[in-house]
């Protein structure tokens, strides 16, 4: 299964690579909202984690982007939002995000998620 | 005179420029400006040298450790199988590498939970990291002191609960800012004792701060309450009302109707936004009978807030207030009479004079509809 992750901080993107891997993922690491579209155009992922926050091109334009596409629209994508963005998760799941994790979080839930969004989705 | 003057000014000038082209004067003037050309270019070269070795030697730290820092804060062993390789303990003798180190831990520790945030604190403590943190809590600079602070905090370090809880009404806003975050971290509405001792300004954006960081915790008593409301520091009661407002403490209703006649006006604009949530009738009384005290922007605060405490005997007041000069009072009125089910009386005076009650009956009709 490919799993495309995007987020803007680099040490927290290689401990996420890291363990994904570990668990037998194949992982495409982005480091921004424009380096994701181009990936998920160019290596059609199984799933989508992107971070909220990110320069260039927010997690919620990745959302938007993704969803309204007819090549990805189907894509599951899990969204990684922090203290105080309880208003930015609600919008993430307007335009079509199929879940949520709020910053801290554990990476066994984060796990739970991903293997519960790919039995759903049938990937 | 003038040009007899300008002539002996002329010769004069002429022949010390003379005296000053001379060979030697002109082989100084060449040695010295050389010295200068040459010591600038040698002190660029050092310093660009420097900063080029500095940044090397950040990557081999960066290449290195992130790696092998990852791989540790991911690892299922036992705690006191840590191992930590021969050339990081060397590494970490330099203490560009420690606070590399200390960095890469605080950001993956504010992001990660469970058994890696275990990891990331178990490590930060094996490899001594925690006094480095302690030393800059000793610093005499404030913005060591205030990263010293955050990185106990984010580390989970309670055991300096007294330590920080002493810099919580330190002269600096942001070590103090820092010390406040730290200890509501920690002990949630208990920590909140600060209240207690604090004698400087607590900002606006560092009252939004705590309330977002006591949203973690499950909400607690908060018996001194009272006591805050009636500090001498205009900000801690300020914030008391936050608190009673958001965590509706009936308790203290009267203490917060007392805080209508404070001289400050934004201690009294939160008192009526406090009331709405925990007064009642009572509560109403209080704010009609100071109204006529209060400044225009309170005003049009309480005729926003009485509905909500309101009952039916000050339906009279409100229907007074629709006579007021002020057009801003009337409209803010008459929203209080529609919230209250009595829009009848707005159009009533509609009727009676069109201009301008007729607009603001429509206004309020169509804002209720929607």
């Amino acid at each position: 299964m490919k799993i495309l992750i995007a987020e803007d901080e680099p040490l927290i993107l290689q401990t996420l690579e890291l363990k994904l891997k570990k668990e037998g993922y194949e992982v495409i690491a982005c480091v921004d909202g424009l380096d994701a579209l181009q990936k998920i155009d160019s290596e059609q992922p199984d799933l989508i984690i992107t971070d909220i926050m990110m320069p260039y091109m927010s997690g919620l334009e990745v959302v938007r982007k993704v969803k309204n596409d007819l090549s990805s629209k189907n894509i599951p994508v899990i969204v990684l939002s922090t203290m105080g963005q309880e208003s930015i998760v609600e919008e993430a799941f307007e335009l079509g995000a199929d879940d949520y994790l709020k910053k801290p979080f554990s990476l066994s839930e984060l796990s739970i998620r991903i293997k519960k969004l790919a039995r759903k989705t049938g990937v | 005179m003038y040009s007899f003057n300008y002539f002996l000014f002329q010769s004069q000038f002429k022949t010390a420029f003379e005296d000053l082209i001379t060979p030697g004067t002109l082989m100084k003037g060449v040695l010295f400006f050389s010295a200068i050309t040459f010591s600038l270019v040698v002190f660029t070269y050092l310093y660009l040298g420097l900063k080029k070795k500095s940044f090397f030697f950040k990557d081999k730290i960066r290449k290195s450790l992130e790696l092998w820092i990852s791989h540790v804060i991911l690892s299922e062993e036992e705690e006191d199988e840590l191992h930590i390789p021969e050339k990081f303990t060397k590494m970490f003798r330099n203490p560009v590498a420690r606070q590399y180190a200390i960095d890469h831990l605080i950001i993956n520790k504010k992001v990660f939970s469970g058994a890696v945030a275990q990891n990331i604190r178990h490590l930060y403590e094996k490899l001594g990291f925690k006094n480095d943190s302690l030393k800059k809590l000793k610093s005499k600079l404030w913005y060591t002191k205030a990263k010293g602070i955050q990185e106990l905090s984010i580390m989970d370090q309670n055991d300096q609960l007294i330590n920080i809880y002493r810099l919580t009404n330190s002269r600096n806003e942001l070590v103090r800012n820092e010390a406040q975050n730290a200890i509501i971290q920690w002990s949630g509405f208990n920590g909140l004792r600060f209240l207690d001792v604090v004698t400087y300004d607590i900002s606006e954006w560092q009252q939004i701060q705590l309330l977002e960081l006591l949203k973690l915790f499950t909400q607690q008593d908060m018996p001194k309450l009272p006591k805050w409301l009636s500090s001498t520091n205009n900000s801690v009661i300020l914030f008391a009302l936050k608190l009673a407002e958001v965590y509706q403490q009936f308790i203290v209703k009267e203490k917060v109707e007392q805080c209508l006649l404070h001289e400050d006006e934004k201690i009294r604009v939160q008192a009526v936004n406090t009331l709405a949530r925990v007064g009642n009738s009572e509560s109403a009384d209080r704010i009609i009978q100071q109204y006529e005290n209060e400044s225009i922007l309170n005003q049009l605060n309480m005729l926003q807030k009485l509905p909500l405490m309101a009952e039916e005997k000050h339906v009279l007041f409100l229907q007074q207030q629709l006579l007021d000069e002020n057009d801003f009072i009337k409209l803010s009125a008459a929203k209080a009479l529609g919230t209250m089910h009595h829009l009848e009386l707005v159009q009533q005076k509609a009727v009676e004079q069109p201009e301008p009650y007729d607009h603001i009956f429509k206004h309020v009709k169509a804002e209720l509809a929607f």
